[in-house]
């Protein structure tokens, strides 16, 4: 086979059923005046074709189609008189992917419809359910607040720390308790303007008990707070020693 | 011209009046000419009986793939809009119908490979190898054949078709494409692949003969 032949190759077939455009067809008979490889592929192209000309089945069973149309016409002619519904078949015969993403795009609409009905009229969950542990486990796991007190000197100064537990979305106002994530002190009257945004309601002092626990919480530990604050010498504190931690939870407060 | 033939005159017969012919014969068959029917059933068994051997290989799958094809054309006649030949409409039904049969088939019976005594039992022998070839000769052409009938076979069917349509029933490009629902370029490049393949088992019993 000679430098160029790829170039003919896709011709030989063309060539052999006669689809060649004229110019191409003088281009090849010429190439293959010259090469003897292009040539054999070519007598290949034309022994396959002979071949399956030659041996392609065929039947001559005599009789083959005795009766053939007879009974096409007759079958036929019963369809045509048969139900509605096998005509309804017949009709969507040919059509089955058309019904199958027909029938997946309705089985996705109902079942999202109703597991939106589900979820917005449904009786809530109970607390030992799956669903009520899988909520809890992704809900924040609460804040944790540790009582301490200044090594060297554990009878004053406890403070209350907000350690970080991991988890995003704490509320603003515990975020933002006693002392910062930074460990920034807060001063006396941050501590003022928090203890009355946390016990007013709609402008009006309300008592301790009406609190939540986790608030009723805050609160204590923001009295705490501004006691020690008046009470404290301006000693600066470095390190603490941990009498108690507190873990706040959405329900509970769990102490360890 | 030979001395003492007669030529008998004949009516010229046009392409159009061939058209015109198919047409006025769908029409009658979709006014439920059952007369009309049975003429286009007889024009068409042949040849539709043959495509659907030749595309599935078994006799009876094709006579009873032939039987789908024409219940279908009667069905969907009405739909004909002459945009082609009918003889090409009814090729793409048959097309359609031994696609969608052959894919449940070949996962149900023709996973197993034809073996030669098979292809002679179904084919014959090649008429050549009867009236000239040494018996040996006559062996070694059989197999080849089979061969490369195992060959087609095991071709996808996109490929099958084409080259069926084209080395067994004629078709120009332009038609095969018509038939297939395809471009004629989709269409040379089918034929290249499947002359591809098949080559390949020519040329293997081609080595083994050397």
């Amino acid at each position: 086979m000679t430098l160029g032949c790829d170039a003919y190759g896709h011709d030989l077939g063309p060539f052999v059923d006669g689809e060649l455009d004229g110019g191409r067809m003088l281009r090849l008979t010429r190439h293959l005046e010259e090469c003897d490889a292009c040539a054999a592929a070519l007598e290949e192209v034309q022994q396959l074709g002979r071949i399956l000309r030659e041996s392609s089945p065929v039947d001559a069973r005599p009789g083959r189609f005795d009766g053939f149309a007879a009974g096409v016409v007759a079958r036929s002619v019963a369809e045509r008189s048969m139900s509605w519904r096998a005509t309804w078949e017949r009709a969507i015969d040919g059509w089955h992917w058309v019904i199958v993403g027909g029938g997946s795009v309705a089985a996705t609409f109902i079942s999202t419809s109703l597991l939106s009905v589900i979820l917005a009229f449904g009786a809530p969950h109970r607390e030992d359910s799956l669903s009520a542990m899988v909520d809890n486990l992704s809900a924040p796991a609460g804040f944790l607040f540790v009582y301490a007190s200044p090594a060297g000197d554990p009878g004053q100064d406890v403070v209350m720390l907000q350690v970080e537990n991991g988890r995003p979305a704490a509320p603003p106002l515990i975020s933002d308790l006693v002392v910062s994530r930074t460990n920034t002190p807060a001063t006396e009257a941050e501590l003022v303007a928090r203890l009355q945004e946390l016990i007013t309601h709609d402008g009006r002092v309300i008592s301790l008990d009406a609190l939540t626990p986790e608030r009723r919480l805050v609160a204590e530990a923001l009295l705490d707070e501004i006691t020690r604050l008046r009470a404290r010498t301006t000693q600066p504190t470095r390190s603490f020693r941990v009498h108690e931690m507190r873990l706040v939870t959405g329900v509970s407060v769990k102490r360890s | 011209m030979a001395a003492g033939t007669t030529v008998k005159p004949v009516r010229a017969f046009t392409w159009s009046e061939a058209g015109t012919t198919d047409w006025d014969l769908v029409q009658q068959c979709i006014v439920g000419d059952e007369a009309a029917c049975a003429r286009l059933v007889t024009d068409y068994q042949r040849m539709v009986y043959q495509l659907a051997l030749h595309l599935l290989g078994d006799p009876q799958e094709a006579m009873d793939l032939s039987q789908e094809v024409f219940l279908r054309v009667f069905r969907t006649l009405p739909q004909f809009r002459g945009q082609s030949s009918l003889r090409t409409w009814i090729y793409r039904i048959v097309l359609n119908q031994a696609s969608n049969r052959q894919r449940w088939w070949r996962r149900r019976f023709r996973s197993h490979q034809v073996a030669l005594e098979e292809h002679v039992e179904n084919h014959g022998e090649l008429p050549e190898n009867r009236r000239h070839a040494m018996p040996d000769q006559v062996l070694q052409q059989n197999e080849t054949a089979a061969r490369v009938w195992r060959a087609l076979s095991e071709l996808p069917f996109d490929q099958r078709a084409a080259i069926v349509l084209r080395e067994i029933d004629g078709l120009s490009y332009e038609e095969i494409a018509e038939s297939l629902g395809i471009a004629v370029g989709t269409v040379k490049s089918r034929l290249a692949r499947a002359r591809v393949n098949l080559r390949g088992a020519l040329r293997g019993s081609s080595e083994r003969e050397g």
